[in-house]
């Protein structure tokens, strides 16, 4: 059948719900805006029989997170997401704890229906703030504002979900570094358990991008851009939050499990248009990692279910330096860093082109911590450099 | 073989004027080529870069057979030349074995300083020179101007030039003819001993080194065995032949006669152009006379871009240099570069050969410095060192002289645009000797210029200033001293080895500005400040800043699509491994050539 012995380790699900009620000008996730009746049945029958058919050639795997996300998941009605959940529960073994997420909007959730996705098992709530301030939710494009994602937080927590995320946005344009710093304490204050601090890039293919080409966007500078995340990640770490990852910040044990599968290397199956799975093994420190993706497109999606194949787009099997080159990445973006798993691997690690004189540069200049033998591990400004740190060790790295 | 049936010639003409067209042309009429063998355009170049480049860079040579209008039929040797000033020493050698050279020149362009050059070589070489303007069929043919200078040059009456178009086949028989009338047939004994001389070697590499030689005494057969002026060793012949368009064994050579010698000739270097083959049971006396042990002009240090392809391309140079005795290379290290060689090459023509070569047969990606001259140091009237990597140049102080090897350039142009080449030639430390005026349109200017000068983008200038008129040719006349400096790049603080050059004192300070400023286009912003810097010694002479790299913070959630992320690092490694880290810092391969090309305004 397969021969990676990913089920060692409990897996984590991803729901890809590709359905928006608009599209916001800065996101290059797959969504559609076509809500009507015939794409959400034929969504969901396609998704459930995509859940039975992966669960015929993987068998029933032990299942340890879910995360619901898109799109605007909230966009499901109640019966929708029933059956969803029946579905997962039937084909995996989804463990007791498991953390089950599910992302919202602000704009299309009450009270009443944040009772009741609690009460299917839905118990951990990231909700799509962003901002609250209402001119940015306008640049952005979002459908609230400032108001309703106070709303959405409070009954969020009245309706019983005891760990709550947010998202937020920095580095938008025109905005000032006390302005977004203010966004940050405020989106605190809410008393949340978890909260994502994005910077804001125009992603290509994007409106956005289109109109920072134009010159329409006068993004914060470089310097500016940097000042925004040092000063929020040290009010939030100041509140009592850990950065576990170079964008998220929870409180002590409500550090988001799905996230952490995928940069730890676990694996992970992936459902939906658009959806990335990865099978990972590890045996005595060997990787073997395979990964695959679905189409983008929901109704070639929906025709392969029909015939009952997978909508897989493409599959990648990697090889040692790309496996290498993933771990390097993943890892020196979390506060942990890249860890040695023996005095072998340190030793091969530093004996590499130029590694050592690289390493001890960054150390020089407070970008990199090294703890000899263990670990290493971007600094508060490393974070700031990290993907020109992280290029730079990669480029010395040779396997 | 009767000699009075042999013909041996040559054809000088600049590039582009239609040697090789004309030579296809003869070859022909000659019915040296059947239909099937009209493949290529132009028969004579056979390597892939030299129908690229459009010149011929090694000399071949080809036999045809020719019934005249006297009812004789006579065979007629093509010697073809290199058409460059890097391979001039082989150009005399394959002169010295014809009695005779056609002269072309393009009615549409006249006559170039590289056809001059050539000219004078073939009258020292006593040759019978005839004249021929090509290309007679183009509307801007200038036939009377372009037979005017011919006459003025060679002190010729008009109805002596042939005017011919090689394309359209026009007045090619009456060349032949001409070859067969004007050129003396060779002289030469056949019963002295035997003496080849060689103008070419080529290497094939199941049958090794083979020479092309010109038989001037004696004959030679299968069997025999031979022995070389220029080396000890000695061959048994395996197989003798003249060329056609292919090799065409035969039993023997006899004075007069051009063909090859297959011998199990291991290496081209054994086989020196210009060197005197004779036999090991009767040898001569004496070698013929011309003989140059060809020495490189120009240096360069070549590193593999990736470290562990060092010893490939070791290989690689040690292949190349089988069949291209002029190459030499030594091991040297670079703290900047690591290992590598230093090569030494006959010019910057034949340097960008080896390198494409390089490239091309053996897929080596390479990194090579600023090219260079060699010098010749006296340190306190000890004996004279030759100095060929700047790195090893001691720095100024007293005691020390340093020469470097200067030429006598010849410079051909339309007289408007002398002010043009004075000022070029003097920004590049000429100095000048004469004005000639082949004819009101054709000025000849004569310049000593130290190689180092002109080595690089000198005719490239010349081009410009003179809107393409301006042509040139130079010939090495040894030594002189000059203020010359060595001047060191410091990134950093740190001296990067393989920037540093040699320049003469008054230019240093323009050089380094020059140098430093390309670098700070080249070399992307880091995370820290990184300072250029050129000095003489421990005294700056410029400076140049890159500001850091703005901060980039990237933090974007990418939930499971790992392999864009993971793509996207690919790439931005891809970039950093094209860079090498200098002093912690990481400097772009192209910034080791870019020096080359520094823009002088």
């Amino acid at each position: 059948m397969n021969s990676y012995h990913y089920s060692e380790r409990p897996i984590g699900i991803y729901v890809h719900i590709p359905f928006c009620y608009s599209k916001c000008g800065y996101c290059d996730f797959y969504s559609l805006t076509d809500l009507s009746q015939k794409k959400l049945v034929e969504y969901i029958d396609s998704l459930e029989a995509e859940i039975d058919l992966i669960a015929e050639t993987y068998g029933s795997l032990e299942v340890q997170s879910i995360y619901l996300g898109g799109g605007t998941p909230s966009i499901l009605n109640l019966e929708c997401i029933e059956n969803i959940w029946e579905s997962l529960n039937t084909k995996y073994r989804i463990n007791e704890d498991a953390e089950i997420t599910m992302e919202a909007n602000p704009d299309s959730i009450d009270l009443k229906y944040l009772r009741e996705i609690r009460k299917i098992g839905i118990n951990r709530l990231s909700i799509g703030v962003q901002s609250l301030i209402d001119e940015e939710l306008k640049l952005l494009d979002r459908r609230h504002d400032s108001t309703q994602a106070i709303k959405a937080v409070r009954e969020a927590r009245e309706a019983g979900f005891g760990n709550l995320s947010i998202d937020v946005m920095f580095g938008l344009p025109s905005q000032e570094i006390e302005t977004a710093v203010s966004n940050v304490i405020e989106a605190e204050a809410l008393g949340v358990d978890h909260l994502s601090l994005y910077g804001l890039i125009p992603e290509p293919g994007t409106p956005m991008r289109e109109q920072f080409e134009r010159g329409e966007l006068p993004f914060p500078s470089g310097g500016d851009y940097a000042e925004m995340y040092l000063q929020s990640s040290a009010f939030l770490t100041g509140k009592g939050f850990r950065r576990y990852e170079i964008s998220n910040f929870a409180r002590k044990g409500f550090e988001c499990r799905h996230n952490l599968n995928y940069w730890n290397y676990g694996s992970y199956l992936g459902f939906g248009p658009s959806a990335h799975s990865a099978l990972i093994s590890c045996e005595k420190g060997e990787y073997r990692v395979k990964r695959f993706w679905n189409y983008k497109d929901l109704d070639r999606y929906v025709r392969r279910m029909k015939k009952n194949t997978t909508a897989v787009e493409d599959t990648e099997e990697l090889d040692s330096d790309k496996i290498a080159l993933e771990r390097l990445l993943l890892r020196l973006r979390m506060e942990e860093g890249y860890r040695f798993a023996s005095d072998d691997e340190y030793y091969r690690f530093m004996s590499f082109d130029d590694m050592k004189s690289r390493i001890d540069n960054l150390c020089d200049k407070r970008m990199l911590v090294l703890e000899p033998g263990k670990a290493i591990r971007c600094t508060d400004v490393g974070f700031v450099y990290a993907d020109e740190i992280i290029a730079g060790i990669s480029s010395s790295l040779n396997t | 073989m009767n000699t009075e049936l042999i013909r041996n010639f040559s054809i000088i003409a600049h590039i582009d004027h239609g040697k090789s067209t004309l030579a296809d042309r003869m070859l022909e009429l000659t019915q040296s080529i059947t239909g099937k063998m009209k493949y290529s355009k132009q028969m004579l170049d056979d390597m892939d870069l030299e129908q690229e480049r459009g010149i011929t860079i090694k000399a071949h040579a080809v036999r045809m057979d020719y019934i005249a209008k006297d009812g004789n039929k006579y065979i007629l040797n093509l010697i073809d030349t290199p058409g460059h000033v890097d391979f001039s020493y082989e150009v005399s050698r394959s002169l010295a074995a014809c009695e005779g050279a056609l002269i072309v020149v393009d009615a549409t362009q006249g006559i170039e300083a590289q056809t001059i050059s050539n000219l004078y070589l073939a009258l020292e070489h006593d040759l019978n020179i005839i004249p021929v303007i090509n290309k007679i069929d183009l509307p801007s043919a200038n036939v009377e101007d372009v037979s005017d200078s011919l006459c003025e040059l060679l002190g010729i009456e008009k109805s002596e030039i042939i005017p011919i178009s090689a394309k359209m086949g026009i007045n090619v028989d009456k060349v032949l003819e001409r070859i067969i009338t004007e050129i003396p047939p060779p002289k030469g004994d056949k019963t002295a001993p035997f003496r080849g001389m060689i103008f070419d070697s080529v290497f094939d590499t199941y049958r090794g080194a083979v020479p092309y030689v010109r038989v001037v005494d004696g004959e030679i057969s299968k069997g025999d065995w031979i022995e070389f002026f220029a080396n000890d060793k000695t061959y048994e012949v395996d197989e003798i032949g003249y060329l056609r368009l292919k090799k065409v064994p035969c039993e023997k050579l006899s004075a007069g006669e051009v063909g090859y010698i297959i011998a199990n000739i291991r290496r081209v270097a054994d086989t020196k152009v210009g060197d005197t083959i004779t036999l090991a049971s009767n040898p001569a006396d004496k070698p013929l006379p011309g003989f140059k042990d060809i020495k490189p002009m120009v240096f360069s240090g070549i590193y593999p871009t990736d470290a562990e392809e060092y010893e490939q391309l070791r290989d690689a140079l040690d292949k190349l240099k089988l069949n291209d005795a002029s190459l030499i290379y030594t091991p040297e290290t670079s703290a900047a570069l690591g290992f590598g060689f230093r090569c030494g090459f006959l010019g910057l023509l034949h340097m960008e050969i080896i390198q494409e070569r390089l490239s091309r047969e053996f897929e080596m990606s390479i990194i090579n410095t600023v090219p260079n001259v060699e010098y010749r140091v006296t340190t306190d009237g000890a004996e004279p060192e030759m100095i060929s990597n700047p790195v090893k140049m001691p720095p100024a102080g007293r005691g020390v002289v340093i020469e470097e090897p200067f030429v006598r350039a010849n410079i051909i142009s339309p007289p408007d645009f002398i002010g043009n080449i004075m000022k070029i030639s003097m920004d590049r430390r000429g100095v000048y000797r004469t004005t000639e005026y082949l004819s009101t349109e054709r000025a000849l200017l004569q310049f000593d210029f130290p190689l180092s000068e002109i080595i690089f983008d000198f005719y490239d200038k010349l081009k410009t200033m003179t809107r393409g008129y301006g042509s040139l040719d130079y010939d090495y006349i040894g030594y002189r001293q000059s203020d010359l400096v060595r001047l060191d790049l410091l990134i950093n603080g740190d001296p990067v080895d393989a920037l540093c050059n040699i320049v003469h004192r008054d230019k240093a300070h323009d050089y380094g500005k020059r140098v430093n400023s390309k670098l700070r286009e080249l070399i992307p912003r880091q995370m820290f400040e990184v300072v250029i810097q050129s000095a003489i010694g421990n005294k700056i002479v410029s400076r140049e800043v890159v500001k850091p790299l703005r901060k980039n913070v990237t933090a974007k959630c990418y939930g499971g699509d790992i392999t864009r992320k993971r793509k996207l690092l690919e790439r931005q490694r891809e970039g950093k491994r094209r860079m090498k880290t200098v002093g912690k810092i990481d400097i772009p391969q192209e910034a080791f050539l870019a020096v080359l090309k520094i823009d002088e305004t």
